[in-house]
C-alpha cells in the first residue's frame, strides 16, 4: 500500500506537468470550437452563444478532400519510409562491425538536426518547376505544374523526416529480435525472402507500427513542407487551421479542425494498434 | 589591506560614492532613450526604418518583424491584450479596421505627433470614438504586373490572364494578401464590387481552372521569389514590390490601365499605429520623428514608395504609381476597407472550398 502511494507520488510531478502544457490547453481550444465568430473581429465573441456550426462546416465534402489529402500523403509517406527503412535498419543492428554500426547511426541522428527549412529549400531548388531537374522533367514529357507532380515532391519532402525516424525506432526493433529464429527458418529450407516475410517481419510488427505511427503524425502534422513545397496549392489540415487562427483570426473555426483531427489521429492510432495485434496473432 | 580605520571607511565612501554616482547615470540614460517595440515589415522596408531610427537616439527600438500579412500578428495581440508588448505596430488600411473595431489603439492628436499637419486628412482612419488610430506614412498601390521577357505577349486585358501561354506562370495572391483585391478587381470587371463579388468569384473559377497559377502567394516574399526565380513571370502585388523586381528585372507595371481592361489600381496607405499601454510617448515621439517631411521622403525613396507628408519631395521611380485626380478617377479603386476586412474570413472559406481544390 505504502509503495503504491510512493509511485502515485512519484508520478505526480509528470502528471501536473501533463495536464498544465497538454490536456488544459487542449480543453482551451475545445472549448474555443463551441464558441461564436465575428466576422472582422479578431477570435471569438465574448459571451456569446455557444454553436455547433463550426463543426456542422466541416461536413462540406471539400473539408473531407483536405482530410484525406493529408492522410493519404502522411499514409503514403508512411508506407514508403518503411519499404525503404525496414532492410536499412536490417543491416545497421546485424552488421557485424561495431564501428559501422555506430556510424551509421551517428549518421541518420545527424540528419535529423539539419534544418527542416534546409531540407525543404533543397527540394524546391531541385525539383520545383524552376529547379535544376525542370529541364530534365520537360524532356521527359513530366509537367512540373501538375497538381500530381506538386503531390509527389511533397511525398519526397515528407519522406525526409520519416525515412531516418522509421531506421531508428526499426534498428531497436530488429535488435530485440533473437537472429537465430530467422536462421533457424532458413536451415529447415526456406528462402532468405521467405524467412524474413515469415519470421523477421511479423516478430518486428510492433516496431513496424510504432515507426508507421511516427511517420504518420510527422506526415499529418506537417506544415513547412505543403507550405513551400505544396506552392500554396495542396493544402494539408495544418495549413488550414494557421490560416484560421493567424490570418483571418477566426479561432473557433480553427479550434474546430484542430479537434477534428486529433480525434481522428485518436482512431487511426486505435485501428493500427488493433492491427498490430491482430497480425502478431496470426 | 587597510591599514587604519579612517582608511577603511573613505575607501567605503569612495565606493559608495561610485555606486550611486553609477546609478544616477544609468537613470539618466534611461530618461533620454527609452525603448519601445516596434513591428516592422522585413526586407528593404526594415532595413531602410533601421537606418532612419539610427539617426535619433531619443528613443531606442527593439525591432520584430511581421511574420505574413500585416493582419497575421493580430491574434497574437488579441491572445496577449491588454500587455501585447508592442508599443509601435505598421499595418495598412485593412489592418487599421480591425484595429479600429477592437479598440487597441492609442488615440493619434497633432499635439502627440506634430507633423501630423502635413499628412492629407483624406488617409487617417477612425475608431468608433471619432479617435484617430493610424499614423501614415507611404501612399502605395496594389497592381499586377509582369517579367516582359518571360511573358510572350502583351498581356493587356484581364482575360489574358486565361491564356494557355501563361500556364503556370501566374503567381496568385491568395485572399488574405491584399485583403482580396485581387477577386475584387475581377468583381469590378465582371459588373460587380466589394458588395457583389459573384461576378469576381466565377472568373476566378476560370482561372484556376486554366492551369495558369503556378503559385498561390501567402506573403510579398512569395511573389517577389516566385517572379525572381524564374518559377513564375506575373502577379498583382504592392507596387513597392513590383518596383524593386523592376531594378532587377524589365517588368510592366499595370497600374494605369483602361477601364475596359479589367485592370484597376488599388492605392492605399502604409503606417503605424501606436497601441494602448505601452510607450505610448515614446513611440509618438519615433512615430513624428519618422514622417517628417525629409524623413519620410528618405524613407519612401528606399522603398519606392509614396511619401505620405505632403511635403515629402517624391522620388521619380514611384512617377507610376502617383495618380492626379483625372488619373485617379480613370485608373484607382478605392474600395470600402472596412467591408473588405469583415468579409475576410468568408471569402478564405469561399476560397478553400471552391477555388483551392481546381488548382
Amino acid at each position: 500500500m505504502r509503495a503504491a502511494r510512493s509511485k502515485l507520488l512519484l508520478l505526480l510531478p509528470a502528471a501536473a506537468v501533463f495536464v498544465l502544457f497538454l490536456v488544459f490547453p487542449i480543453l482551451i481550444v475545445l472549448n474555443e470550437s463551441f464558441h461564436t465568430f465575428e466576422p472582422g473581429r479578431i477570435g471569438s465573441v465574448e459571451g456569446g452563444p455557444l454553436t455547433l456550426a463550426n463543426y456542422a462546416e466541416l461536413f462540406q465534402p471539400v473539408y473531407g478532400q483536405y482530410f484525406a489529402q493529408t492522410y493519404v500523403l502522411a499514409i503514403c509517406s508512411s508506407a514508403v519510409s518503411i519499404v525503404f527503412a525496414l532492410p536499412i535498419a536490417y543491416c545497421i543492428a546485424r552488421t557485424e562491425f561495431a564501428w559501422m554500426q555506430k556510424a551509421a547511426i551517428s549518421a541518420i541522428v545527424g540528419l535529423m538536426f539539419l534544418s527542416s527549412l534546409v531540407r525543404v529549400y533543397a527540394l524546391e531548388l531541385t525539383f520545383g518547376s524552376a529547379g535544376v531537374l525542370a529541364p530534365l522533367m520537360s524532356i521527359i514529357d513530366i509537367d512540373t505544374n501538375s497538381r500530381m507532380y506538386i503531390n509527389f515532391v511533397i511525398l519526397a519532402g515528407l519522406l525526409q523526416y520519416s525515412i531516418p525516424m522509421s531506421i531508428l525506432i526499426l534498428i531497436g526493433a530488429i535488435k530485440n529480435l533473437n537472429p537465430r529464429l530467422t536462421e533457424a527458418a532458413m536451415s529447415l529450407g526456406a528462402s532468405a525472402l521467405a524467412a524474413h516475410l515469415t519470421v523477421t517481419i511479423p516478430l518486428s510488427m510492433r516496431g513496424i507500427v510504432s515507426a508507421f505511427l511516427v511517420s504518420m503524425t510527422l506526415g499529418v502534422s506537417a506544415f513547412v513542407i505543403p507550405l513551400i513545397l505544396g506552392r500554396g496549392r495542396i493544402l494539408f489540415i495544418s495549413n488550414l487551421i494557421y490560416s484560421r487562427f493567424s490570418e483571418v483570426a477566426n479561432y473557433p473555426s480553427g479550434a474546430a479542425i484542430s479537434i477534428v483531427m486529433m480525434v481522428l489521429a485518436l482512431l487511426l492510432i486505435l485501428v493500427m494498434s488493433r492491427l498490430a495485434t491482430t497480425l502478431e496473432r496470426a | 589591506m587597510f591599514t587604519s580605520r579612517r582608511e577603511f571607511l573613505k575607501s567605503a565612501a569612495s565606493a559608495a560614492a561610485l555606486g550611486t554616482g553609477m546609478s544616477l547615470a544609468s537613470a539618466v540614460d534611461a530618461r533620454a532613450e527609452e525603448t519601445i517595440t516596434a513591428v516592422e515589415w522585413g526586407g528593404n522596408y526594415g532595413n531602410e526604418m533601421k537606418k532612419l531610427a539610427a539617426k535619433q537616439s531619443d528613443v531606442k527600438i527593439n525591432w520584430q518583424l511581421h511574420a505574413g500579412g500585416a493582419l497575421a500578428i493580430l491574434p497574437k495581440i488579441k491572445a496577449t491584450w491588454p500587455r501585447p508588448g508592442v508599443d509601435l505596430l505598421t499595418g495598412w488600411d485593412a489592418s487599421w479596421q480591425a484595429i479600429a473595431r477592437e479598440g487597441w489603439a492609442e488615440p493619434v492628436t497633432q499635439d502627440r505627433v506634430p507633423n501630423l499637419a502635413d499628412i492629407p486628412r483624406k488617409l487617417l482612419v477612425k475608431d468608433s470614438a471619432g479617435s484617430i488610430v493610424n499614423i501614415p506614412r507611404t501612399t502605395t498601390a496594389y497592381i499586377w504586373y509582369y517579367l516582359e521577357d518571360k511573358v510572350p505577349f502583351q498581356i493587356t486585358k484581364i482575360e489574358d490572364l486565361l491564356d494557355p501561354r501563361l500556364k503556370g506562370k501566374i503567381c496568385f495572391p491568395v485572399p488574405t494578401l491584399g485583403n482580396n483585391l485581387q477577386v475584387v478587381m475581377m468583381a469590378l470587371h465582371n459588373g460587380g464590387d466589394e458588395r457583389n463579388m459573384e461576378p469576381g468569384w466565377e472568373f476566378m473559377k476560370k482561372l484556376a481552372r486554366s492551369g495558369n497559377i503556378g503559385r498561390v502567394a501567402t506573403t510579398d516574399v512569395d511573389i517577389s521569389s516566385s517572379l525572381t526565380s524564374g518559377e513564375t513571370c506575373i502577379s498583382m502585388a504592392s507596387s513597392s514590390g513590383a518596383l524593386r523586381v523592376g531594378r532587377q528585372f524589365k517588368t510592366r507595371l499595370l497600374s494605369k490601365m483602361d477601364k475596359q481592361s479589367g485592370f484597376r489600381a488599388f492605392v492605399l496607405q502604409e503606417g503605424w499605429c501606436v497601441l494602448k499601454g505601452g510607450r505610448t510617448d515614446a513611440a509618438f515621439k519615433f512615430a513624428n520623428f519618422a514622417i517628417s517631411p525629409e524623413n519620410n521622403a528618405e524613407f519612401n525613396k528606399a522603398i519606392q514608395g509614396v511619401p505620405a507628408n505632403m511635403k515629402s519631395k517624391i522620388a521619380d521611380e514611384a512617377k507610376p504609381i502617383i495618380f492626379n485626380n483625372e488619373e485617379m478617377e480613370e485608373y484607382v479603386y478605392i474600395p470600402d476597407w472596412a467591408f473588405l476586412s469583415s468579409q475576410l474570413d468568408t471569402w478564405m472559406k469561399r476560397w478553400e472550398q471552391e477555388i483551392a481544390p481546381l488548382l
